[in-house]
């Protein structure tokens, strides 16, 4: 009844090697051969790609063709830097707006007394859980600028293309509105964890408040902004959705969306894309590292552990305007869309040049939503997201749970790499993944192309790090003394997971499954590469009818899907208010 | 060839540890430690925060594997570096009640307790014995279905506590399980705990770094320093014959004064002088020779003031610096020979005014020599 372990005293390459072929070193090495078929492989395919002349063969690489040629065409003639011009710019606008709306909205709900700030508080978040895709729609619907139901309103008033979302602007203005709720979330935490006294002690040295702010608050806060601006700049260069629906329109060109062009049109330039794919990833990676140093090195920590809450700014008489304002702004952001989509989804006749038409409510009925629930692409479509979203939700609890107890809770050699390697995802692209599985299975003889497991797998890899980070999160809560006490209590590993880890995580595992039911669901540019015409899934079935200009169609899925979504975030909130009273 | 057995285990310590090493990376957090425990003996182990106590608990559990050294239990292995020997330790039948109690929050209190019996695949009818006997040994009979997220710091103790006696383990591992808890509840339990363990007669490590404590539950004391043993013995020893400065300071508020050695007055008396040029007679183990430099241990309850003539042997002139009235006894600070000396007067009355001065008595068998830098572990 003894278990042999090698010390790590006298380790030569013998015990190295006995130690490898322990059941322990087995058990690691199937994990890491695991992530690196899922992970790692689709970059280093995608990365060989960029160098091969040819489209990939099975498995038969011609070594002696590699060449430059694709990074030459791809950089020469300047079309790479106008590619590039456009994406920084449009993420820096959008970053800036994020940042701006984001970090006010924080301090309001946060730091004064404005009226209903703390409902104001949990519903800034909510356009994070508006689809990219389906605001995009929304926002094209509401201000293109011909047909835009604001511009036509703007215009019986005389005012003539007042916005025109087709614009560097209009995008950069759709980004931050979307991705504000990420620096929220950063900032908000910030402020909630400030311990007055360093405020309080500044206002002591005679320090005004408008001093203190600049010179206390700000700085103190000023790695939650950094880290927040760099995450949503990340994002921002790497999304799809936006830019394919409202750049194209106004000749405006990304380099995600050029990349799914060279795939996609005829001829197909998949070697070129992908060299156009290292580059992007070459910014991405950057950038995610930068954000790891400016994390790593600036982190204040000012929390003081008496759990005092900071004081609130009293507005005076701004206290109603800004609520107004912070309000209306949420409630122009989220509901006005929804309100255009259902406008669109009723009504009939897409063809309205004035106010008088808008209004007309001849034109509204449900024929639009009897059509889409009959059309069979869309059910099937709706099918398949349903089954990939389950079976990424399936696989990835167990895989995501396994790789975290690994990392947080044993001592196995390799668990550092196992770590880094699951967060690798937040630094690539979704396209980009996709691209990479293309070139990994249809080169490899494995009849998974064509299928929906190879949609789950890209999107097992893509959503690795939030789903290790969710399942990391509730067990580090958990005081390693539950679990070691349950061990001399005479319980082996098997039975204290079972009975004392799993229960006590389980908040964590379900709300980490339900993330990752959301975010498969709603995934378009992971599975851009690597559907066919029987694996279709929902967003690319939105994505496909927006192109082909069935806008009705399009109006009432962009519903249904958030519906779906809607209901699954409700079911997120209820089961974490129900089962977490015992965490501490 | 059971009896044998069993009669060899019974001749065999509970407990040894032998050579216990720990490192993390290339530091040392527990070197060499060796110790053994009889059977039925409550053993504290005693140190400041970080002095590898709590890590020798855990090498002794399994709940973290020694880089060099050996623990047997019962006389038999169950962790060799050398060998590579290790049992898991939930293998061990050790019970243990850790510093945070680590009461699943899941389960009610009765589950709590009957987790090892259930580990164990007990009958429910055995099971429910056994748990209510133990709940009612610890004082919570009635409490079974209470959730554990309800329970009070005390109660979960006495729930841990009964988890870990529960299967009637070989041995009991307490990790500073009362350092979460408030001074009256502290002292409170501590008799309980004392009282159980004389019942229950099962061999005890107690980890703490309270000496109040650990003077108070122990049979045996292990101090312990920067990873190594520096005494072990019983409570009166070590407080009657520290080794070392840092167990006479450890273990009680002593005066500790450096000096050099005048002359031995017999096998186990010398005059010393003091730094700041006091002399006095006291008490050494027969090791030290004229000299040697050496540090003084005074205890301030073991100093007389005022009771003997000046002239008397021991007796020195003295004034009184400051009175801090306690109650059952008055701490005063004296002033000999230039510097001070703290003094502890049993009773209730306070009669010695502030600048008075006065004679100071300082019996020479009880000021203890104990020589520079000795850091030796005693034999256990």
């Amino acid at each position: 009844m003894t278990a042999l372990v090698a010390s790590p005293g006298a380790r030569s390459r013998g015990a190295w090697l006995v130690a490898a072929l322990s059941p322990r070193g087995l058990f690691m090495a199937v994990l890491f051969a695991g992530l690196f078929f899922l992970i790692v492989l689709p970059v280093l395919a995608l990365v060989l790609g960029s160098f091969l002349p040819v489209p990939p063969r099975a498995l038969a690489i011609d070594w002696s063709g590699l060449t430059l040629a694709n990074y030459r065409e791809t950089l020469s003639g300047g079309g790479f830097l106008a590619l590039l011009r456009v994406t920084l710019a449009a993420a820096m606008i959008g970053t800036a707006g994020a940042l701006a709306i984001g970090a006010s909205l924080a301090w309001l709900a946060i730091r004064t007394n404005v009226p209903g700030r703390h409902l104001l508080e949990s519903i800034a978040i909510l356009p994070m859980f508006v689809p990219p895709l389906v605001g995009a729609f929304a926002w094209d619907i509401l201000a293109s600028p011909r047909s835009g139901i604001i511009n036509i309103a703007l215009r019986s008033i005389g005012i003539e293309k007042a916005v025109n979302i087709y614009s560097l602007g209009g995008i950069g203005f759709v980004f931050a509105i979307y991705y504000a709720p990420y620096v929220h979330l950063f900032v908000a935490a910030a402020l909630r964890n400030f311990d007055p006294t360093h405020e309080e002690a500044a206002r002591m040295c005679g320090a005004s408040s408008w001093r203190c702010f600049w010179q206390i608050t700000l700085p103190l806060i000023s790695p939650a902004l950094l880290s927040s601006g760099l995450l949503v700049f990340v994002l921002l260069i790497e999304l799809f959705a936006i830019p394919a629906i409202l750049g194209e329109p106004g000749n405006l060109h990304f380099i995600s969306v050029r990349i799914w062009e060279m795939v996609g049109f005829t001829p197909p330039k998949v070697n070129q894309a992908s060299a156009l794919g290292v580059l992007m990833l070459v910014i991405t990676v950057t950038l995610v590292l930068l954000q790891y140093r400016v994390l790593g090195k600036r982190s204040f920590v000012t929390v003081s552990g008496k759990g005092l809450r900071p004081d609130v700014v009293a507005l005076g008489g701004a206290r109603w305007p800004l609520a107004f304002v912070g309000f209306g702004y949420i409630l122009f952001v989220v509901l006005l869309p929804y309100a255009a989509l259902l406008f669109i989804a009723l009504r009939k006749n897409l063809f309205y040049a004035t106010l008088g038409a808008l209004a007309d409510t001849r034109q509204l009925s449900l024929d639009q939503f009897a059509l889409a629930f009959s059309d069979p692409v869309v059910r099937a479509s709706f099918l398949n997201s349903l089954a990939v979203s389950l079976g990424t939700v399936a696989i990835g609890s167990v895989l995501y749970f396994t790789i975290a107890y690994v990392v947080q809770r044993t001592s196995l050699a390799g668990r550092r790499a196992l770590d880094v390697i699951t967060i690798l995802p937040v630094a690539i692209p979704g396209l980009i993944i996709g691209l990479g599985y293309l070139w990994t299975w249809i080169s490899l003889p494995f009849g998974i192309y064509g299928t929906l497991w190879i949609i789950i797998l890209a999107y097992l890899s893509q959503f690795s790090p939030q789903g290790v980070r969710a399942i990391s999160g509730s067990l580090v809560q958990i005081d390693p003394e539950l679990e070691e006490s349950s061990r001399l209590c005479g319980a082996g590993l098997a039975y204290t997971l079972r009975r004392i880890v799993v229960p006590l995580a389980w908040p964590g595992i379900l709300s980490a499954m339900i993330l990752l039911l959301i975010l498969s669901f709603r995934e378009l540019a992971t599975a851009l590469f690597l559907y066919t015409s029987t694996t279709q899934v929902f967003s690319l079935t939105m994505f496909d009818f927006w192109l082909r200009g069935s806008t009705n169609l399009v109006a009432v899925m962009a519903l249904v899907q958030t519906l779906v979504l809607a209901i699954l975030v409700l079911l997120a909130r209820r089961i974490r208010r129900e089962r977490t009273p015992f965490i501490t | 060839m059971a009896v044998a057995c069993q009669a060899f285990e019974s001749q065999a310590p509970k407990c040894q540890v032998e050579a216990l090493t720990k490192r993390y990376g290339t530091r040392a957090v527990v070197e060499n430690v060796s110790f053994e425990i009889a059977e039925g003996e409550f053993v504290v182990v005693l140190g400041p925060s970080g002095c590898g106590k709590s890590t020798t608990l855990r090498l002794v559990a399994g709940l973290a594997a020694a880089d060099g050294g050996r623990v047997l239990l019962g006389g038999k292995a169950v962790s060799d570096a050398a060998s590579g020997l290790f049992v898991r330790p939930e293998r061990r039948d050790i019970g243990m009640v850790f510093q945070s109690y680590a009461i699943w929050p899941h389960m009610d209190v009765f589950e709590n307790v009957a987790y090892p019996l259930r580990v164990r695949k007990r009958g429910n009818a055995e099971i429910k014995q056994r748990v209510e006997n133990m709940l009612a040994l610890v004082g919570l009979a009635g409490e079974a279905r209470r959730s554990a997220a309800q329970l009070s710091g005390g109660q979960m103790q006495r729930v841990a506590l009964a988890r870990a006696l529960v299967f009637d383990p070989t041995l009991l591992l307490f990790d500073e399980p009362l350092s979460n808890l408030d001074l009256k509840l502290r002292e409170r339990l501590r008799l309980e705990l004392k009282e159980l363990q004389r019942r229950t007669g099962l061999t005890s490590i107690y980890v703490t770094h309270d000496q109040a404590e650990a003077v108070e539950l122990a049979d045996r004391i292990i101090v312990m320093e920067s990873g190594r043993v520096v005494q072990v013995g019983a409570p009166h020893e070590l407080y009657r014959r520290p080794l070392s400065r840092f167990v006479a300071q450890f273990i009680s508020s002593a005066n500790i004064f450096p000096g050099r050695v005048l002359a031995r007055i017999s096998d186990d008396c010398a005059s010393v002088r003091t730094e700041t040029g006091r002399e006095l007679a006291a008490t050494h183990d027969g090791s030290v020779a004229t000299g040697d430099l050496v540090d003084v241990v005074i205890h301030p309850e073991d100093c007389l003031l005022g009771e003997r003539a000046p002239e008397a042997p021991d007796s020195h002139h003295a004034r009184i610096v400051s009175r801090r009235y306690q109650g059952t006894s008055t701490r005063y600070t004296v002033d000999w020979a230039g510097a001070p000396l703290e003094v502890a007067a049993l009773g209730s009355e306070a009669p010695l005014a502030q600048d008075s001065p006065v004679v100071l008595t300082v019996p020479r068998e009880r000021a203890r020599i104990i020589g520079r830098s000795a850091i030796a572990a005693s034999a256990p």
